[in-house]
């Protein structure tokens, strides 16, 4: 050991100066890979933003004259308040039927015993992402045709709930699987019913599980775009989301100003509602939250 | 093999909390070092810096001569077992204590081999094909160990390996591995918030709070004289009576009652100075009556340790605590006089909470013993 | 007593009622196309049409969700595991945006971003002008890099919080252990963090497979062309059932589609049951 010590002292430097620099380089990419994925995800953004404000918006993200007339001139277009109305009515009326039907099957598949009842939720839950989805458009409009709620915001709001129902009965049912079943037998003993149970238990101890998928439905029911475009004909019907659509691509040269300050008022919602559950109850983290 | 010297070692979180602070500290070639003090004092903080697992914000480390402050873990030669374990649940036994050779670039047959050699050597035999959630806990903590081993490490770091088992387990454990140090002699850094485990196996250590050493010595030391407050206050089964006093006349005033100095400590007080008294439970006596030097207390609360009574008293001096034979306990409610063994009693500055004088402390025959161990660190091996 | 069976059974109905719908949509898939005929499902699987939609379905699924979704999500995720303070957030934020953003104005913005000078928008988007003067019209001249260069955008969100958890359930002693002993990034990803976290690998490519291979927004993106370059599938069903009104023909090629779905599903359930 003595003899080779000196030899091996100089490895060992050469050795801890590699270390060193591997250390530095490793620390340059993972900057310079932050760096170009900040901007591939900010770059297609910043035209939203920026966009609306300027007096002559061109294609290029950029603000040279900023000004607040083109949210004037939107507002009195009447396409996009009739659109945005629609959206907001589609909204909650999807969201209200979500949100009592996931709230009743949920505490009853908690409580109950079923055999086989998560497999059913499972193979529900995976279904409901598909058949929902563009693969069912055809059997979903002949469906709606045959029970005459083409053409109807009610028809497209049902369409909308019966897809997300069985993943809000999922998370809903996660929720009141983690309020002990102690709460409800205390209420029973003093001789509450189920239904004083459930209002006045497990309904405010399950709070923040209903507003998470309220919350997920109004934005998922806000950008849906498919089931409306192909059930809704008639344009004073359209939700925003297909309004939207129809200035781009329909012929002639695009009205830009309109295009941008409609897109960002139609998408700031969400983003607010992203912000505040965000804020208020962390993100957790649900299968199906988003589809 | 190889010692460790920190030098003004600082930790500060980005969140502010500083949890190291300008910590200086030399581990001799060879020894079993503990680090002892409750939570939060900076001592895994400490153990994770010299693993590499945190940077530091200022200060040096060095392992032998090689000055390993900016190197990564993988670079230090020294190998951690974790409080959990970490075994990895998706590899068997002999996979998981080879793992650090498979890092080192050594073939699949040679380690396997080590692997098998330093299981059989921890008493794993039999067991090398099965994966970590079969195993007991005791047997799992044997597995870090030999996976810690296996690699031939310059320096071993304990962070509580023996805290998830139950207080049985852990007495074996605690003396296999005092066994397991004694055969290889690697310097062993250990964190411990378990004093007594840490008198138990170490022959050195440190104790911390609030990010800084408060004191440095071998158990015995440790135990028999507290270098101040703090260490008096944490080290020992029970804890250190500190009764408050003043020096009136050359003699401790506690409340009514008067109390000579301890030996050797009546140059280092002024008169006036308020000062503090330390005297463990088992170091002091009860008396029925009145007697001179005696603290006049009452009997609150007795609680049976077995072999040996603890009494709670009450003074005008504040609690105190006393350890009588089984069979003198004192009836509750009454009033007693407690008696200090002077030789045996340390005395504290009030202010800085340091010891003054030279009150040796503790029995006279652990006191040779203390200061063997003291001058001769690493001898056991 | 009475109250909890009529609670019990409306949600239980309800449930049932539920699955009746889903199956009787199929259903009336399977008749509508049968009463057609059978030379629907002949045409779609020997006609070139749709094995042509199938084939660049399955390259955009491959390419945009299972590489692209999958590793740049399941890197930032690695690569922010440790960080905490407003880089993380700033960039985990733009992330989830550019996924919760209505999908009818993402197309657009892209649209824009990658417009060359010519078509209907006669106008250079951003990108052009920051490379200066290239000018490739990439809706144009590479459609599906175009378009699996947008799915990655607007999906990796999903990947990236699936797998930020997933990392999280790893013991950090592990990987620090692994760390001690010398351990590089990739061996430790080998070792450790690939093995601990299959189910979530699986999961998440089960979901943005799905996903992606159900997605309409292509439709608003190019409207599957140019010519039919990315007649993803969903766009094909719709073109041939709404725009051409075959819709005994868009019913067949529906089954087939929520064939293949279930056959992929039932394919990750099964490599994942493996697991445990």
């Amino acid at each position: 050991m003595a003899a080779t010590g000196a030899t091996s002292a100089v490895d060992t430097a050469a050795e801890d100066r590699r270390w060193l620099v591997r250390a530095l380089v490793s620390r340059i990419v993972l900057y310079g890979f932050l760096a170009l994925t900040a901007a591939f995800f900010a770059l297609p953004m910043a035209w939203l933003v920026l966009a609306p404000f300027e007096a002559h918006p061109t294609l290029v993200a950029g603000l040279t004259d900023p000004t607040l007339q083109n949210f004037k001139a939107m507002f009195d277009n009447p396409s996009v308040r009739g659109s945005l109305l629609n959206s907001i009515l589609l909204a909650l009326g999807t969201m209200a039927v979500v949100v009592a039907s996931a709230a009743l099957a949920a505490y009853a598949l908690s409580r109950a015993r079923v055999p086989g009842r998560d497999v059913i939720l499972y193979i529900l839950l995976l279904f409901s992402s598909v058949v929902t989805g563009s693969a069912a458009m055809v059997p979903i409009f002949l469906l709606a045709y045959d029970l005459h709620i083409i053409n109807t915001l009610t028809g497209v709001a049902l369409v909308l709930a019966g897809g997300l129902l069985p993943a809000a009965i999922f998370i809903l049912k996660d929720f009141m699987d983690s309020t002990p079943a102690s709460y409800e037998e205390s209420a029973r003993v003093f001789g509450a019913s189920p239904f004083q149970i459930l209002r006045h238990i497990v309904l405010p101890l399950v709070r923040p599980g209903l507003a998470v998928i309220a919350v997920w439905t109004i934005v998922t029911v806000w950008g849906s775009f498919l089931t409306p475009f192909i059930l809704l004909q008639d344009p004073s019907q359209q939700p925003a989301a297909v309004e939207i659509y129809s200035f781009y691509s329909a012929g002639g040269t695009a009205n830009l100003r309109l295009i941008s300050t409609f897109g960002l008022l139609y998408t700031i919602p969400v983003v607010i509602m992203y912000l505040v559950v965000q804020n208020r109850y962390g993100f957790r983290f649900y299968g199906g939250l988003k589809r | 093999m190889a010692g460790i010297t920190v030098a003004k070692l600082t930790k500060v979180f980005p969140n502010g909390v500083r949890a190291l602070q300008e910590v200086d500290l030399q581990i001799a070639d060879g020894s079993f070092f503990a680090l002892l003090g409750p939570s939060g004092c900076g001592k895994t903080t400490l153990l994770r810096t010299l693993a590499g697992l945190e940077a530091p914000t200022h200060g040096t480390i060095s392992i032998g001569d090689r000055d390993v402050t900016r190197l990564p873990p993988g670079a230090r030669k020294v190998a951690m077992v974790f409080q959990d374990y970490a075994l990895y649940p998706h590899m068997d036994v002999a996979d998981n204590i080879a793992y650090p050779l498979k890092i080192q670039r050594m073939g699949r047959g040679p380690r396997r081999q080590r692997a098998a050699e330093t299981g059989a050597h921890l008493g794993l035999e039999g067991m090398m094909d099965r994966r970590p959630a079969q195993l007991s806990g005791g047997q799992q903590q044997r597995v870090a160990l030999a996976r810690a081993v296996a690699s031939h490490p310059h320096v071993f770091l304990f962070d509580e390996p023996l805290s998830n088992l139950d207080a049985r387990l852990r007495m074996e454990a605690r003396t296999f591995l005092k066994r397991l140090h004694s055969d290889l002699t690697t310097t062993t850094v250990y964190v411990t918030h378990d004093q007594a485990e840490a008198l138990a196996v170490a022959d050195r250590m440190a104790v911390m709070d609030r990010g800084t050493i408060r004191q440095i010595g071998s158990p015995v030391e440790v135990f028999h004289r507290p270098a101040n407050l703090f260490v008096a206050s944490f080290i020992g089964n029970t804890p250190m009576n500190l009764i408050d006093a003043h020096v009136v006349g050359g003699l401790l005033r506690i409340g009514d009652d008067t109390v000579p100095l301890p030996p050797n400590t009546a140059d280092a007080v002024r008169e006036g100075e308020p000062v503090v008294l330390g005297a463990r439970p088992e170091y002091v006596a009860l008396r029925p009556g009145p007697v001179a030097g005696g603290v006049r207390s009452r009997v609150v609360i007795t609680e049976h340790l077995g072999t040996s009574i603890l009494v709670d008293l009450e003074s005008a001096a504040g609690p105190l605590q006393a350890v009588v034979a089984e069979d003198e306990a004192p009836p509750l409610g009454s009033e007693v006089w407690l008696v200090v063994a002077l030789a045996r009693a340390l005395l504290y500055a009030k202010e800085s909470g340091e010891l003054v004088g030279a009150a040796l402390g503790g029995p006279p025959t652990q006191r040779t013993t203390a200061a063997s161990t003291a001058t001769l660190p690493g001898a056991a091996s | 007593m009475l109250l909890i069976g009529v609670f019990l059974a409306f949600p239980a109905v309800w449930t049932i009622y539920l699955g009746l719908t889903n199956f009787r949509l199929l259903g009336t898939a399977a008749l509508h196309s049968r009463f057609v005929g059978g030379e629907n499902y002949l045409n779609a699987l020997t006609g070139g049409d749709f094995l042509h939609s199938l084939y660049i379905t399955f390259i955009y699924v491959v390419f945009s969700a299972v590489i692209g979704q999958c590793v740049l999500g399941f890197t930032l995720a690695w690569v922010l595991r440790n960080w905490r303070g407003p880089i993380r957030r700033g960039l985990e934020s733009l992330i989830i945006v550019a996924w919760i953003v209505p999908g009818s104005v993402v197309a657009f913005l892209w649209l824009a971003f990658l417009q060359g000078n010519i078509g209907p928008l006669v106008e250079t988007g951003t990108l052009n002008t920051i490379l200066g003067g290239i000018g490739i019209n990439w809706w144009l001249e590479l459609p599906m890099l175009s378009i699996v260069v947008f799915n990655i955008w607007r999906g990796t969100a999903f990947s990236m919080l699936l797998f930020g958890a997933g990392l999280q359930a790893i013991p950090p002693s592990y990987l620090e252990t692994a760390r001690v002993a010398g351990a590089s990034t990739w061996q430790m990803m080998r070792d450790i963090v690939i093995p601990r976290s299959r189910g979530h690998i699986l999961t998440n490519l089960l979901l943005i497979s799905l996903w992606t291979f159900n997605d309409f927004t292509p439709f608003l993106l190019t409207g599957g062309g140019p010519g039919n370059q990315t007649q993803f599938l969903p766009v094909y069903i719709y073109q041939q059932a709404f725009q051409q009104g075959a819709l005994g023909y868009g019913a067949a090629i529906s089954t087939l589609v929520l064939v293949i779905n279930l056959v992929v599903a039932l394919f990750y359930m099964r490599i994942l049951r493996e697991r445990r």
